[in-house]
């Protein structure tokens, strides 16, 4: 992704989806509002690539951009999309269609409502069945779908008829990520903020579901989420988003060892008992700025603790390269060496 | 790593993502956006609504003639002398309009008041209590008087009140303040279900709890707590109301069964209309028909400005502030 | 869903009662006395008596109230003042009328206002949606009779002998004609309920469309129609029906002045001429009947609500609601 010049060389990297450039425009009461304005991600089999922002910071909508499922007047643009060797924004409405659930499938934040209510799982199972798997026969789902469902540790005999309501939140999570597994095909899941809404216990469970089913199938996902502890837990890569625009790009170690962006830094201190022991909670002052705000220089220039001068109020920082880890940040203190590398001058 | 940070330091509400929620923050962002865009609509509203209210309180003195005078040329169309026309035996109708106006527009107005007061108070009672015998006497009530057909209903209790000369005081009771009684009436229901369900919702707020775990009174969480938390869906509702009762008013005085002759509202003046109609005098017809249709497209429209404003959570009618609202449910679980 | 419909109906027991028990007082503390109004101002003192006692006016209140509503069971609802004919004979005979009324104008509503509501949801912020929500508004705003008095004018006095806008040909005499007798009013009666119904199915489409199992289903592949026909419509109008079945019971009460416009001899019609001639016992009737229908239909309304959504089916089923 530090180089777009390779599209056509895609298909020799190892790389399973590579989107460069991303923008997406909502209409809020018939004015444009930017919710995604510089989004970059390139995910390797069998990677985890965690995604991470304040509400708002725009990770749902970059996903479901890449997954084609914003309609007019949602605008998407981006310089490519890139699946498997296939670039995205090239397909037809159907074969786009297609790729969903096939290829790509995207699981959500609130289970409960992730399902039709008014459906049974049985037929809301079978019909993702009916789209993706052309190699059963219509009497092979049921079978096929209780072997799926046991795949994520739930017995699903005499329960195919059961409405959503009838089942736990943890199970229709399970039961959501088994209807994403259906397709054969399937070589990245995008996961948005998949256990926000479940319990400490049952998020744990979730978490290793997808942790097994990674290793199982080579799955690479993408893993939207505001908890930093589940990123240390799950993720081998790290993209920070603020405002609709990538920040940081990390490995997930280096993320929390040397965070380069001046925002991950305010963000790590935030969590209590990381790394202050025993000190007052850091709180990061002021808010995300609206998405239809016009500023010229850095985003985050009026929250930043390390601000370097006029230059982040002028010049938008672009995602700078940097050397000492090999992972990407967009601030103006990067190429500057006294500085880069450093965690910043608050400790 | 014990890490079990999930949103507190990260400070939530976006707002060009969220324009449901209130923050001071957003109130410059997407404030300036909605004043840009619906102030059209909210001008419009209110500029309607004005007119009718002057229309009410200063048009009976720009009559031109005597509302009741007969004249000697009946059924002749609008002209320079008469501007819309008279009626079968001649009167003015741009006086006898001017004059029903005011009645229309005053009777929608007692009515809605009366209806605002007793039933926002019988909501109250009903929802402090949920689920206990007053909540279900008061309930079913209601029930019952929305399952009666209004329009008759109406005329019934007007009759029924008319049999005793009440009066207030000094000041006796005319006709068409009965008429707004019993639209008043016949609207209790609509501000009751309103009052109970919106304090049904404040009752599991937890500023209410607090109030009772001080040992807080059931008056004092009302009064004090309550109702300014559940003015805004009730003054939404009014202006709906407004409409409506004005509406019933010209529909049951047209019926001959509200306001009496020889006095004038806009029903009774299309009750004089309607055996001429057919005979081609179309303007007894228009002018009332118009004033009907434009005070309840008014305050139709005024009640969805003020839901938008006052009341944000009901309903919103963009797909964006949909989704928004959608995920917000979400995230209070 | 037997429990429901069961539960249902004995939760209407009460309710029935107390509409019961207000039409009773209605008709007691409205103006008159039946028994004078039965036999005639000029009648001896002797007639008057033993008409009141024939009515049993003597007996105390609770009772007069019991031996009515006795009869009502019987669906006996009291002989009328002026002609002496059985209440419940005359509302039978007016019926058949209101009902035809009240049909059309439900199919036009349905026919006409769900498709707009779609049509404006699927085309959200366009032109056609703009066009569609002002006339939904415009429409809500204009009451029902002055459609019908504008329809009068129109068909009366500027195009007449197009369609009949006077009188009500019988059902069993000509079925087209009418059908063309009814057509003008039930439009009258259909054009605000139109535009309530297509805002209403306009805002509950899009908000279902906003709902994240809409998008998972998309997420999942599925395609669009089949999102919009299976998964979106058939929550999207849950609330409609619920509307729905509300404005058939103010259409029964509605089509009051509509029915006086146009010159139809149902059941509003009757409402009206009972009442301006004080013939309560036809007046306090039909209102009795209307209110009955009004709650068996939104009982209706309540289990064709369970038959959609299973929350409340099972939820009934298995007792735990």
């Amino acid at each position: 992704m530090t180089n777009p010049s390779t599209a056509a060389t895609a298909v020799e990297t190892d790389e399973v989806l590579r989107v460069t450039d991303l923008r997406t425009t909502y209409q809020f009461r018939g004015l444009p509002v930017p919710a995604v304005k510089r989004f970059s991600l390139s995910v390797k089999p069998g990677e985890i690539v965690g995604l991470v922002g304040e509400s708002g910071s725009g990770k749902s909508t970059a996903l479901k951009s890449i997954l084609g499922m914003l309609r007019p007047p949602a605008q998407v643009e981006a310089e490519e999309i890139i699946l498997t060797g296939r670039d995205l924004r090239s397909l037809s409405e159907e074969e786009m269609r297609k790729v969903r659930g096939g290829e790509m499938a995207m699981i959500f934040q609130d289970p409960i409502n992730s399902f039709n209510p008014s459906w049974t799982i049985g037929s809301q199972f079978r019909r993702v069945l009916s789209l993706h798997r052309p190699d059963l026969e219509r009497k092979e789902y049921d079978e096929e779908i209780l072997r799926l469902l046991k795949g994520v540790g739930i017995d699903g005999r005499g329960k195919l008829n059961s409405y959503p309501f009838q089942f736990s939140q943890g199970q229709l999570q399970r039961i959501m990520i088994a209807v994403a597994c259906a397709s054969k095909e399937l070589k990245v899941l995008l996961a948005d903020e998949p256990t926000t809404s479940l319990d400490v216990t049952i998020e744990a469970q979730v978490l290793e579901l997808l942790r097994t089913l990674r290793v199982e199938r080579n799955l690479s996902m993408v893993l939207v989420t505001h908890d930093l502890s589940v990123v240390a837990e799950m993720c081998d890569k790290v993209v920070v988003m603020y405002a609709g625009q990538v920040v940081e790009v990390a490995d997930v170690f280096n993320l929390f060892e040397s965070p380069q962006h001046p925002y991950t830094q305010q963000l790590l201190q935030a969590i209590p008992g990381f790394p202050h022991d025993g000190e007052r909670l850091y709180a990061m002052r002021g808010a995300v700025p609206g998405l239809a705000t016009e500023i010229q220089g850095c985003w985050f220039a009026d929250r930043c603790d390390s601000k370097l001068g006029s230059i982040c109020d002028t010049t938008p920082p672009p995602l700078y390269p940097v050397t000492a880890t090999g992972g990407l940040a967009a601030c103006h203190r990067v190429p500057d060496p006294a500085i880069a590398g450093g965690e910043g001058k608050n400790s | 790593m014990a890490i079990t940070e999930t949103k507190d330091g990260i400070p939530a509400d976006n707002p060009a993502d969220n324009p449901a929620d209130n923050s001071a923050h957003r109130a410059d962002e997407v404030g300036l956006l909605r004043r840009l865009t619906s102030r059209k609509l909210s001008a419009i509203s209110l500029a309607g609504v004005g007119f009718f209210l002057l229309l009410a309180l200063v048009g009976p003195f720009f009559a031109p003639f005597d509302p009741a005078a007969l004249g000697d040329e009946p059924l002749t169309g609008p002209s320079a002398q008469n501007w819309m026309g008279t009626d079968s035996v001649g009167r003015d109708v741009f006086s006898r309009f001017l004059h029903g106006s005011r009645v229309s527009i005053l009777v929608g107005f007692l009515a809605v008041l009366f209806a605002l007061v007793v039933g926002s108070l019988l909501g109250m009672l009903a929802g402090m209590k949920s689920g206990k015998l007053r909540d279900s006497v008061i309930m079913r009530l209601m029930d019952v008087i929305l399952s009666f057909p209004l329009l008759v209903l109406v005329p019934v209790i007007t009759g029924i009140l008319a049999q005793r000369q009440l009066s207030l005081g000094p000041v006796s009771i005319t006709p068409e303040v009965l008429v707004a009684i019993a639209i008043g009436i016949v609207l209790v229901p609509v501000f009751a279900r309103i009052a109970r369900a919106s304090v049904l919702a404040e009752m599991r707020e937890d500023y209410v709890t607090a109030v009772r775990s001080f040992g807080g009174r059931g008056k004092d969480i009302l009064f004090r707590n309550l109702l300014p938390n559940i003015s805004a869906p009730l003054v939404v509702q009014a202006a709906f109301a407004l409409a409506m009762a004005v509406s019933v008013e010209a529909a049951v005085s047209f019926l001959g069964l509200g306001v009496q002759p020889p006095g004038a509202s806009w029903g009774t003046l299309l009750a004089d209309a309607r055996q001429y109609v057919t005979l081609g005098a179309w303007w007894l017809v228009v002018f009332p028909s118009i004033a009907i249709a434009l005070f309840v497209l008014f305050f139709n429209l005024l009640g969805d400005q003020l839901r938008d404003e006052l009341d944000p959570r009901a309903k919103s009618t963009t797909k964006k502030s949909k989704k928004s609202g959608a995920s917000a449910k979400g995230e209070q679980k | 869903m037997l429990r429901m419909t069961v539960s249902r109906l004995v939760s209407a027991v009460p309710v029935l009662l107390l509409i019961s028990i207000v039409a009773f007082t209605l008709l007691r503390l409205a103006p008159g006395d039946p028994a004078l109004l039965s036999v005639g101002l000029e009648a001896p003192p002797e007639a008057l008596a033993k008409a009141r006692a024939d009515m049993r006016l003597d007996d105390p209140m609770w009772m007069q109230y019991f031996t009515w509503l006795g009869d009502l069971v019987r669906g006996d609802l009291g002989t009328s003042y002026s002609d002496k004919s059985p209440v419940t004979q005359t509302i039978a005979d007016r019926l058949p009328i209101t009902l035809q009324l009240a049909v059309m104008a439900l199919f036009m509503i349905i026919a006409v206002g769900v498709p707009l509501g779609v049509i404006s949801a699927l085309r959200a912020n366009t032109f056609v949606d703009q066009v569609i929500r002002v006339g939904s508004l415009a429409g809500i705003s204009v009451p029902n009779f002055v459609v019908a008095l504008f329809l009068v004018l129109i068909f009366g006095w500027w195009f007449p002998g197009y369609m009949p806008y006077q009188g009500y040909t019988p059902f069993g005499e000509n079925m087209v004609e009418s059908l063309r007798s009814t057509l003008l009013p039930a439009f009258a009666l259909a054009a605000p309920q139109i535009g309530l119904v297509a805002r209403l199915t306009r805002s509950s489409m899009l908000e279902v469309m906003g709902q994240e199992y809409v998008s998972a289903a998309r997420a999942m592949g599925v395609r669009e129609r089949v999102i919009i026909w299976k998964d979106t419509l058939r929550n999207a109008l849950l609330p409609v029906i619920t509307v729905l079945g509300v404005q058939t019971g103010f259409l029964l009460g509605g089509s009051v002045v509509v029915e006086t416009v146009f010159g139809i001899p149902g059941l509003g019609r009757l409402l009206v001429e009972s009442f301006t001639i004080r013939d309560y016992p036809i007046t306090i009737g039909v209102m009795m009947f209307i209110a009955a229908v009004f709650v068996f239909v939104n009982i209706v309304v309540d289990l064709l609500y369970g038959v959609i959504n299973p929350r409340i089916r099972i939820g009934y089923a298995s007792g735990k609601e």
